[in-house]
């Protein structure tokens, strides 16, 4: 009895992203009417109203000037937690195409592969597969940044999806010649400047790396920046290269902004995620040995 | 059929932690008669007998295990300059429990027995699972400290490949924290020894391999020792009152696996008891306390 008490509150809590966040949403000043098109941040707590364009403000905060970027002692940007302030990096809001891309260079397939996800959500980041790129910031509860000099990695430690993290290397190693695919791939970083410069190969196919579906293959090599502008917005630009899916490379720029207060917590997709049973293709309705449904 | 590929190399990487275990344990020496009784460690390449001096199945004898590094201040440290590596599961004699010795309520001895012969651990279906559990996984773990953001961090690489978090900022349990897998960790130095006192666990995992119930009323204090630079001598202590009649106190060892590196290891890809999940596997009554 007391398990099954405690499966159920576990279900209210940890059902799915899309349930939780009206739980936690009761929490919020009255939210907009949803958008018609909800491609990219679901409501809720994470997911700042339409409209809010690159102005890193969210819903739910007062707006005004933002603070400058804070800095250590040796004038190096942090882009994380500092013994007084704490929070996480959310995604600005929950228009869709948060790149602004236009004419992305499509290979036919890809062009083709993307029509068919639009039409057919199966994405694997609802069966709490880890999303990289752009997807792994998309999600309604954020991501908080740690680097750490000592180890020279960065972490990024992800509340949704699978509560999983990603690790960026920083000590000036070059790509290993032989890598498994992951679907975060392998990262190398370094600062120029006040700007963090993320280099990744090596990812899988299993994963939308964005809401929306834009297909990749194993051939996929992403350069990402982030520079926090000020203090309550990190700029995220993004350079696509994938010669297996597309014509020439492309990419695209979106802010994250700062949420604070907020500290990791946690967050279990695995927990009654009613798409398990996607997970292998055991739904029957579903044709897991197309490019469509990884 | 790019694709297919993908998905069956991930197949093979990704099957489970138990065949991810043979999978590579084929690459390592065969191993050991098992111990009689086996509470904590796998079989594979973690689960290495008891072995004083820090050394592994699997692994050559390696340098002899030197003091433990220490920061500026003196104090044993978790990492080792210069090196990269995990923590295993390392024997020492403590991870295996002598079930009789348990102060089980009756109800927890019954739970226990059944999940004895019926072996359904959420761990193999992605869930994390808390206190000694979270050590005993095939892959290890890392274990970092940030004194400036008083926390620490351990990272698993097995199982659902996440993180728990120990606040060492002097914060207290809150007052009202929804229950949790890994529940709420506040954790201080006192010498060597790192202690993390943890509340606010829900009921969906399993404490070890074995089966140990425990219910929202657990209350564990964990203890990390760095004795050696291969050596973390580890203790929990449950207090639960909910399950058992007493607290009591088990051990173990993880010991230092040199070279190894955080490795993407995703339990949900390709995870063959995802029907499990929610009950939809016909054969499992999930309506009972012995199947969360």
């Amino acid at each position: 009895m007391r398990s099954l008490c405690s499966l159920l509150a576990a279900s209210l809590l940890f059902l799915s992203p899309a349930l939780v966040i009206p739980l936690r949403g009761q929490q919020q000043p009255a939210q907009p009417a949803p958008p018609s098109v909800q491609v990219s941040v679901p409501e809720g707590r994470g997911g700042g109203g339409a409209g809010q364009q690159g102005d890193g403000q969210g819903r739910g905060r007062e707006a005004g000037p933002s603070k400058p970027t804070p800095r250590n002692a040796s004038g190096h940007v942090l882009i994380n937690n500092t013994p007084t302030d704490k929070g996480v990096w959310l995604p600005r809001g929950v228009a869709p195409n948060p790149l602004g891309l236009k004419d992305v260079p499509f290979q036919p397939w890809a062009k083709a592969v993307l029509t068919d996800r639009e039409a057919n959500e199966l994405e694997p980041h609802t069966r709490c597969k880890p999303s990289g790129v752009l997807r792994q910031f998309l999600t309604p509860y954020g991501v908080e940044f740690v680097e750490l000099p000592d180890l020279q990695r960065i972490f990024i430690f992800d509340i949704g999806g699978p509560h999983t993290y990603r690790t960026i290397y920083m000590d000036g190693r070059a790509h290993p010649e032989q890598l498994d695919p992951t679907y975060y791939g392998h990262s190398i970083g370094w600062w120029d400047g006040d700007t963090l410069v993320v280099d990744t190969i090596g990812f899988n196919e299993g994963f939308w790396m964005d809401r929306e579906g834009r297909p990749h293959t194993n051939q996929l090599h992403t350069l990402e920046k982030f520079t926090r502008t000020d203090f309550d917005t990190l700029r995220y630009e993004l350079t696509v290269d994938d010669p297996g899916a597309y014509t020439a490379k492309w990419g695209g720029a979106t802010n994250l902004r700062w949420e604070s207060g907020t500290e990791l917590f946690e967050y279990v997709c695995q927990q009654a995620n009613y798409a398990g049973s996607l997970m292998l293709g055991a739904h029957e309705a579903v044709d897991r040995a197309t490019l469509t449904v990884p | 059929m790019r694709h297919c590929l993908a998905l069956c190399g991930a197949a093979a990487l990704f099957l489970s932690p138990v065949l991810g275990e043979s999978l590579r344990g084929e690459q390592q020496q065969p191993p050991p008669p098992r111990p009689g009784v086996q509470v904590g460690v796998p079989e594979g390449r973690g689960g290495a007998p008891a072995n004083p001096a820090g050394g592994g199945r699997g692994r050559a004898a390696g340098p002899p295990a030197a003091p433990a590094p220490r920061n500026a201040d003196g104090r044993a440290i978790f990492w080792t300059p210069g090196k990269k590596g995990v923590w295993l599961p390392g024997g020492g004699g403590g991870a295996t429990v002598e079930s009789a010795g348990i102060p089980f309520q009756p109800w927890a001895k019954a739970v226990y027995a059944d999940r004895l012969e019926n072996q359904l651990e959420p761990h193999t279906r992605c869930k994390p699972s808390g206190g000694v559990r979270q050590f005993l996984t095939p892959y290890g773990v890392e274990m970092v400290e940030l004194p400036e953001l008083q926390r620490v961090f351990i990272f698993d690489i097995g199982g659902p490949h996440t993180y728990r978090t120990i606040y060492m900022d002097g914060r207290s349990h809150p007052a009202d924290f929804t229950p949790a897998f890994y529940g709420h960790s506040i954790g201080w130095w006192e010498g060597d020894t790192l202690k993390v006192e943890t509340t606010g666990f829900n009921e969906g995992f399993w404490i070890d391999r074995r089966g140990l119930p425990t219910t929202e009323k657990l209350r564990t204090l964990e203890t990390f020792t760095r004795t050696d630079s291969l050596t973390i001598a580890y203790e929990l202590t449950i207090d639960d009152p909910g399950a058992y009649t007493a607290p009591w106190t088990t051990k173990m060892n993880l010991r230092w696996e040199d070279g190894t590196e955080l490795f993407e290891y995703v339990c949900q890809q390709a995870n063959y008891a995802h029907n499990l999940m929610l009950g939809a596997y016909e054969a499992v009554d999930r309506t009972t306390v012995t199947v969360p």
